[in-house]
């Protein structure tokens, strides 16, 4: 709990990355599934991860507030703001590719080869 | 003088009493490489085994070179007899594969091998015998190929070696098992060296520095290791398995046994995209190093700098169906790679930004390694924009397997590559022989190397446009291919000889050139700090670092550290995100038995080729080289 009050700086570097490697790999695997099954699982999942990675880049966000200092002493202010700013912007490139990837399932036909 | 005193127990002689000359001594007698043959084969300097690699890759980029060459002879007329169908295959397949796994990858490790150690302030890499270990193993995947091809048994599958074209069923002989085993030889070792590299990064730093103070080179470094990590063993897997097929009867790929054969594309490509990430990533990295010292002003955007190295690294996991784009895949799944993949080109197009900003905002003097990397810019934007365009499907479709793709991938790999890698070869070749290249030479070497580059590979966009495919030995003469291909073949004969002079001017430095002194670009990071070439162990005294650019925070004197043992190897390991001291550790000494591994392991994989027992049978003379070589042997370094 105390790692979400006072945030956590490599939170939206690891975040970012998951959701967006989860969401490739489920997302390929369910365009068949979702061809027959005609429910729109992409999107939904996009979305899911999506936030995932929107969380872990809050979660940095809110280390680079504090300085992340507060959390463990030893730790130094700038290293930690810098790894933070990191976790930031990479969550925000790879929320953004989670979003441009399940928009895709929307503008085309599942079921085109 | 010494700024930060590292925790101090355990007996041994200490560096913090000692003057200089006399810590001259000890450390020499500790750290130096023995004289004599069996010195030379137990060596685990990384700079002596960096030397190795640095050199061997060269050969083999002259054997690729030469290759190419040999082909572009056979393509400069339509019909030409130079060269038969069965040569032609082999020599696209052993060109491919030379380059790639010989060439790219072992000489952007070799040059983390030399430089990572220095630039991080530490005496030797991590794993010292490990990394000696692969450059044994790289060694003789090497050979393994080169005589092979010698004996008409070279590859003839290209570099990606598809099935069913690769299966037991359509290549019958030992060439597709050839491909198979070169890979397991290359990316053994580049394995290892990616650990060791990984592991020096984050646990060797200088003291004081900290993730944010980091030499971009270094965190090229530290992404593309990691790439290795996670896309090596996806094509060692693919390799395996395709012998698995053909020698022990496996039906892996075969689809009508209930295999796959589109799997195996999809491990070939999980490996083969960030493959091509592994090969530029640390090119950023150098042309980084070089833009800030030549600009003389640090880096414009650091952060962001770091961040784009960070995301392309991991994006590029993400990219690799747009090789697939032509095997009848749904759409929907294809266009999730066509977003990565354009998308990729925001962290690269940031990067380039930062680079221009720093070169606008500084006060460049031109060199021939900021020529280079001039050069880069504009190779390899040109390149990534044909990337672009190739990421969509619909043009995908019409121009795949054409000449358009071997303009597009040449440009990418050598503008991409090979130019940051010349201007490094350039930059720090001071550092690694203490004199100076040639700048006429060098100048000479850029232009002729551009303008070659640019005749040979910018007129096949056109070519593939009008149909000519890759992987062809000939066409015949009313297509009118004729006059455009005997250009190209002209362009690449000159970038060829721009190659010929960059050698002489290697071996005439070596001898005549201006000798260098310590820091003769006067750069800011700590790979200068020391003397050129360094000695065996680097640094006198471990510099403690309070600046992104040490050497030009502390122009006078840099601060260090004391407290190391001279009698026996000694290592600071600092804490991963802060650089903080920690704790004193050992370093391995010389030892043979890296090389009887490597034999061991070498010839097992050889011997693979013809039976699978190969794999039983080799396994106690591996068991006992690996015994030997973790058997302490009560040296100080034991303790
Ligand atoms: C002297 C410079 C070079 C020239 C003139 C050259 C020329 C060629 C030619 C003619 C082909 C075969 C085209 C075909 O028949 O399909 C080819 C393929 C290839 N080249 Fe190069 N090349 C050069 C340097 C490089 C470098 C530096 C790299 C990599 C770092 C590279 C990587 C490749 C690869 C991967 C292939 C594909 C092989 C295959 O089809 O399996 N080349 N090159
Ligand atoms: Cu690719």
């Amino acid at each position: 709990m105390r790692a979400v009050q006072v945030g956590t700086s490599w939170a939206g570097l690891l975040a970012g990355p998951v959701a967006w490697a989860a969401s490739t790999q489920a997302n390929y695997s369910l365009v068949q599934w979702q061809c027959v099954n005609r429910i729109p699982i992409i999107p939904i999942l996009a979305l899911c991860f999506l936030a995932v990675a929107v969380a872990g880049g809050l979660l940095s966000w809110r280390a680079w507030q504090r300085g992340g200092a507060s959390f463990k002493p030893e730790r130094e202010l700038s290293t930690e703001r810098f790894v933070a700013m990191l976790g930031m912007m990479v969550a925000a490139l790879f929320a953004l590719v989670i979003v441009i990837q399940g928009a895709a399932s929307l503008i085309l036909d599942e079921c085109i080869r | 003088m010494s700024a930060a005193d590292l925790p101090a127990k355990s007996k041994g002689i200490r560096d913090t009493s000692l003057d200089d000359a006399s810590l001259h001594r000890w450390l020499t007698s500790t750290w130096e490489t023995k004289r004599g043959i069996i010195g030379a084969l137990s060596a685990v300097d990384h700079k002596v085994i960096a030397r190795r690699y640095l050199i061997t890759a060269f050969v083999f980029l002259c054997l690729g070179g030469l290759n190419a060459v040999t082909m572009r002879l056979q393509l400069s007329g339509p019909e030409r007899g130079l060269i038969g169908p069965d040569l032609y295959n082999q020599l696209f397949a052993v060109h491919g594969m030379t380059m790639m796994f010989l060439f790219a990858v072992p000489i952007v490790q070799a040059t983390g091998i030399y430089l990572v150690p220095l630039m991080v302030g530490t005496r030797n890499i991590a794993f010292p015998r490990l990394n000696a270990f692969s450059y044994w193993i790289y060694l003789s995947g090497g050979l393994f190929l080169w005589v092979s091809f010698l004996l008409d048994m070279g590859p003839d599958i290209g570099w990606f070696a598809y099935v069913p074209l690769s299966g037991p069923e359509f290549s019958p002989g030992k060439r597709a098992d050839v491909w198979a085993q070169t890979i397991t030889y290359t990316e053994v070792s580049s394995l290892a060296v990616a650990v060791a590299t990984i592991v020096t990064i984050f646990k060797q730093r200088a003291p004081g520095m900290s993730l944010n103070r980091m030499p971009l080179y270094v965190w090229a470094m530290l992404v593309t290791s990691f790439v290795v990590v996670f896309a090596m063993p996806a094509v060692m897997i693919a390799s395996t398995f395709l012998i698995l097929d053909r020698l022990v009867g496996t039906q892996i790929f075969n689809p009508a046994e209930g295999g796959d054969a589109l799997l195996f594309q999809h491990l070939f490509w999980f490996f083969g995209h960030p493959e091509v990430y592994i090969i530029f990533l640390p090119a950023t990295g150098m042309v980084s190093a070089i833009i800030v010292t030549f600009a003389r002003r640090p880096a414009f955007g650091y952060l962001a700098l770091v961040l784009s190295v960070i995301a392309v690294g991991i994006l590029s996991f993400g990219l690799w169906v747009h090789h697939m784009f032509a095997t009848g895949i749904a759409k929907v799944g294809a266009s999730f790679f066509t977003a990565s993949s354009m998308l990729i080109a925001i962290p690269n197009g940031l990067q380039i930004f930062c680079w221009v900003a720093t070169l606008w905002g500084g006060r460049p003097k031109i060199g021939t390694p900021l020529l280079f990397v001039l050069g880069f810019f504009f190779i390899f934007v040109a390149g990534g924009l044909t990337g672009v365009m190739l990421a969509s499907v619909p043009l995908d479709l019409q121009v795949h397997d054409t000449y358009f793709v071997v303009a597009h991938f040449h440009y990418v790999l050598i503008g991409g590559s090979v130019f940051p890698l010349m201007g490094a070869a350039y930059y720090w070749y001071p550092k690694l022989t203490g004199r100076m290249m040639s700048e006429r030479m060098g100048r000479w070497h850029f232009w002729l190397a551009f303008i070659g580059f640019n005749a040979a590979f910018f007129p096949m966009h056109i070519l593939g446009l009008w149909g000519m495919p890759r992987r062809v030995y000939t066409y015949p003469v009313d297509l009118g291919w004729g006059n455009i291909n005997l250009f190209i073949t002209g362009g690449a004969l000159v970038l060829f000889f721009s190659f010929v002079l960059f050698t002489i001017n290697l071996v005439w430095s070596a001898r005549r050139g201006e000798p260098a002194g310590d820091n003769p670009w006067d750069a800011g990071t700590l790979e200068w700090a020391t003397s050129s070439p360094p000695p065996s162990y680097n640094f006198a005294r471990i510099p403690v670092v309070t600046h992104l650019e040490p050497l030009w925070a502390a122009r006078a004197e840099l601060p260090v550290a004391a407290g190391l043992r001279v009698d026996a190897r000694e290592l600071v390991i600092s804490t991963v995100a802060e650089g903080h001291p920690d704790i004193r550790e050992k370093s391995a000494a010389p030892s043979i038995w890296p090389l009887f591994a490597a034999i061991a392991v070498g010839a097992t994989f050889l011997w693979s080729i013809f039976t699978p027992w190969a794999v039983v049978w080799g396994a106690p003379p591996i068991a006992i080289a690996l015994i030997g070589w973790f058997w302490p042997k009560g040296e100080p370094e034991d303790e």
